[in-house]
């Protein structure tokens, strides 16, 4: 993987920058475009860690379907959703919040002896596919759970906004 | 002349005549020269040179093996001669005014010089002979003291469940004394009896003798008679059921500590009802409704810290707190007569309360009182008696030692609720006139104070004098723990109390701890109820940075 | 500790996501609008992906793969109830705040 080193530099550095849009924007669209930006940017180090499928996945669902739904609601929204500035309370608690997490996260890293990767994975599509109905079978059929939910869920919050009004 | 201070028992006999008789424009100023007399008497050995005085008249009493008539006057019976003359004293001068508008003023007096008589048998007597003959009198004379307004309903049913402990007591050292063959009952040197003399070795005669304690220092299930005890006049209060005759089952222990320490079984026995009686007194205490009754279980709870000590091995802790708990526990007895008497005769803690403004000598009197219960370490002399026995109870047992060290936690709480509950402010008991104390009533209460402050610092002098020296440290890493504890637990209450103007209580279903736990378990809701704020920013910053904790600790701790 | 770590690509991406995984847990706490906070969320999903499809890469587990497409399709349901909720609570209102007391009844 050594030589794809710049790719994947590239790839993280557009991936932060636009995480940083999405968390600092002042305006939901804005944020919404930033996490599409992250969302692409990610599905190009997908492909670069050779999960193409993911990489695919990643593009249709997340950048097609989920950002979309976002925008959707920004839309709806009144005045797209403003907010006011957060005080300094909130500045220190998110500051102290993202600093523990980070040294949390990077203290567990830095300890931990990475082994070179080996060779990516082969097989594709069919070495997916044998995986989520193989090894994989009892997580991929319990993901029917939350989309059931999801489903139900949003239907029963607007049904209730639709008879009680909010 | 020192052969004659073993008698010091018959100093009240002529108060008590003189007093019986009618004579004296005020009945009980002729008492007063005996307890002082007894006091001095104790002093006087003390700081002479310290030999044991014997007397021993053989045959006094027929139909048991050992029936000499024997007075010991020793540095153990000296000290015990110190409280009971210097307490007795105070509690004296107290009456005199407390019961000055009492009919049965004469009667009064004439029952106290009796009890200080009998107790003073008991703490000089040699052998178990003389000390059934002052058990027995300390128990008539307190039926007689607590039943000692005739006319009030239930003090004659209290008087009576005293007499019934006792009973078991009494029957207890009966037996204990028909064990001991002749001429080997002297209390002292019981330990050298050889074993073959008595029917089945040494157990069941501590057996016996740990009964007997119990039954008179209201320990483990014989604990009932203790808080009924409470419808006496205060003085009694003071006197009998705090400083005096139930420290007289401590008393007991101590003597016959090389008895108990041949029974291995029956030291660890009283080790436990020591302990157990301190945390559920404690417990207890905190649900009773009646300011007396209150400070009857803290009695019961400080005896079973005695009670452990003896039980670890540590005689010396627990006559010292003997003596420091006989002053603090005194004033405060006397300080809620103070209370009550100020009151009209209320007695029950919702009624009381903010009396702060009106009574401010007694609230400062009351706060040095709590605050030697409670161990405030160096200004008070709890402080060292109690930190000794707990070190002793780590020392021996580390399981009981710990639940003692709880107890602490508990007693600071209960002392906080019955100090702050009557002074304190905020509370929502309107004006009421109250009857200020006159001097002569305070003024007993301020040696008391004296003696709660300062007598921490005659443990290692006293240590040395009864022959088991040992330095009483001031403070030490345990002691400020407990102390700390203790402390919390006052302060607690004293914020309680504050936020709890008008707060219903739960029924009580007649069971004392029930309401303690319940409410133990309604503060720990509320408090976590305070978790449940309901800003969506506060759940996420917790989930956050727990998550992070969480995880720094597993990867710290990972190889 | 710090001795054995080396900059290795894999490294490299698994601080990328550590960081991104951070900076979603701060865009959490410092925004008010519930929409904001959602796709606060999202990045942190996405750090979590990212760590999976890394993991996949370097021990040759295809199964890891699997596991990410699970993750996106829950990721998808949970972006949906959010913002169902977001939308009827907010809806009338023109400041969005979600620390208001909200009464949320019925």
């Amino acid at each position: 993987m050594q030589e794809q080193l710049p790719y994947l530099i590239a790839g993280c550095v557009v991936a932060l920058l636009s995480a940083f849009g999405v968390v600092l924007s002042k305006q939901p669209v804005h944020g919404a475009v930033a996490l599409l930006v992250h969302s692409l940017a990610l599905a190009g180090l997908y492909l670069l860690l050779a999960a193409e499928f993911v990489a695919i996945g990643q593009v249709i669902i997340y950048s097609g379907a989920i950002v979309v739904l976002f925008l959707f609601v920004v839309l709806l929204l009144p005045q797209g959703g403003r907010e006011g500035a957060p005080g300094s309370a909130r500045v220190l608690a998110a500051a102290l919040g993202g600093a523990g997490m980070f040294a949390a996260l990077a203290f567990a890293i830095v300890g931990t002896r990475l082994p070179a990767s080996g060779p990516a994975p082969a097989g594709g599509i069919q070495a997916i596919g044998h995986a989520l109905f193989g090894s994989e079978l009892v997580p991929f059929e319990l993901t029917t759970l939350p989309m059931l939910l999801a489903i139900v869920g949003a239907v029963t919050i607007w049904r209730r906004q639709e008879q009680g009004g909010a | 002349m020192i052969g004659l201070l073993p008698w010091a028992w018959l100093c009240t006999l002529p108060g008590l005549l003189l007093t019986a008789l009618g004579r004296g424009q005020r009945p009980g100023l002729a008492s007063l020269p005996g307890p002082l007399a007894i006091g001095l008497a104790g002093v006087a050995f003390l700081l002479g040179d310290h030999q044991p005085v014997l007397h021993r008249t053989a045959e006094w009493l027929p139909l048991v093996p050992d029936g000499a008539f024997s007075l010991r006057l020793d540095g153990l019976a000296a000290v015990m001669l110190c409280v009971v003359g210097f307490v007795s004293l105070c509690v004296y001068v107290y009456s005199l005014s407390y019961m000055r508008a009492d009919p049965g003023q004469r009667r009064f007096f004439c029952l106290l010089d009796f009890f200080v008589a009998a107790m003073t048998l008991l703490v000089l007597a040699g052998n178990i002979a003389v000390l059934l003959a002052g058990w027995a009198g300390v128990g008539l004379a307190s039926f007689l003291l607590i039943a000692f307004w005739r006319d009030r309903e239930g003090t004659l049913g209290a008087g009576l469940q005293a007499l019934a402990a006792n009973a078991i007591g009494d029957a207890a050292l009966l037996l204990a004394c028909v064990l001991v063959p002749a001429g080997q009952g002297d209390l002292t040197t019981l330990a050298q009896i050889g074993p073959a003399l008595l029917p089945g070795g040494f157990g069941p005669l501590a057996w016996l003798i740990v009964i007997a304690a119990s039954a008179k220092s209201a320990q483990g299930l014989l604990y009932f008679w203790l808080p009924s005890a409470m419808a006496g006049p205060t003085p009694v209060s003071a006197l009998i059921h705090a400083a005096t005759m139930v420290a007289a089952g401590v008393y007991l222990l101590v003597r016959t500590a090389a008895v108990l320490a041949l029974a291995p079984e029956v030291l660890h026995a009283v080790a436990w009802i020591g302990v157990v009686t301190a945390a559920f007194s404690a417990l207890a205490s905190l649900s009773q409704p009646n300011y007396k009754r209150g400070l009857a279980y803290s009695t019961c709870s400080q005896l079973g810290y005695m009670f452990a000590a003896v039980g670890f091995g540590a005689p010396f802790a627990a006559l010292f707190h003997l003596l420091t708990h006989a002053s603090f526990k005194a004033l405060l007895f006397l300080c809620a007569g103070a209370v009550i008497h100020a009151a009209h005769g209320e007695e029950q803690l919702a009624k009381l309360g903010g009396l702060r403004r009106q009574l401010p000598q007694v609230m400062w009197l009351a706060l040095i009182g709590s605050l030697a219960l409670v161990g405030l370490p160096v200004l008070t002399a709890g402080a060292f008696s109690k930190d000794l026995i707990l070190e002793a109870a780590l020392h021996h047992d580390p399981a009981l030692g710990w639940l003692l060290i709880g107890s602490v936690f508990l007693t600071g709480l209960y002392a906080g609720r019955l100090f702050f509950g009557v002074f304190g402010a905020g509370s929502s008991v309107p004006h009421r006139e109250v009857h200020p104390p006159d001097a002569l009533l305070l003024l007993p209460l301020w040696p008391l104070a004296a003696g709660a402050i300062l007598l921490g610092w005659v443990g290692t002098p006293l240590a040395a004098l009864l022959g088991t020296p040992q330095v009483v440290p001031v403070v030490s890493n345990l002691g400020l723990l407990a102390s700390g504890l203790g402390i919390a637990g006052f302060v607690a209450a004293g914020l309680w109390q504050r936020a709890r103007a008008g707060a219903a209580r739960l029924p009580q279903f007649g069971v004392p701890w029930l309401g303690p736990v319940t409410g133990i378990g309604r503060s720990l809701a509320s408090g976590f109820a305070g978790l449940h704020s309901g800003r969506l920013g506060l759940y996420v910053f917790t989930a956050v940075i727990g998550t992070a904790a969480i995880l720094l600790f597993a990867v710290a701790r990972a190889p | 500790m710090f001795a054995t770590f080396a900059c290795t690509p894999e490294a490299l991406v698994l601080l990328t996501s550590a960081l991104l995984f951070a900076l979603g847990a701060a865009g959490l706490l410092l925004r008010r609008n519930p929409m904001a906070m959602l796709m606060s969320i999202e990045l942190m999903l996405n750090a979590g992906n990212l760590v999976l499809v890394l993991a996949a890469r370097a021990n040759n587990f295809v199964g890891a793969q699997a596991g990410a497409l699970i993750v996106l399709v829950l990721g998808a349901a949970e972006a949906v109830i959010g913002l169902a909720l977001a939308l009827a609570l907010f809806r009338r209102r023109s400041l969005t705040d979600a620390d208001e007391p909200q009464e949320v009844s019925g």
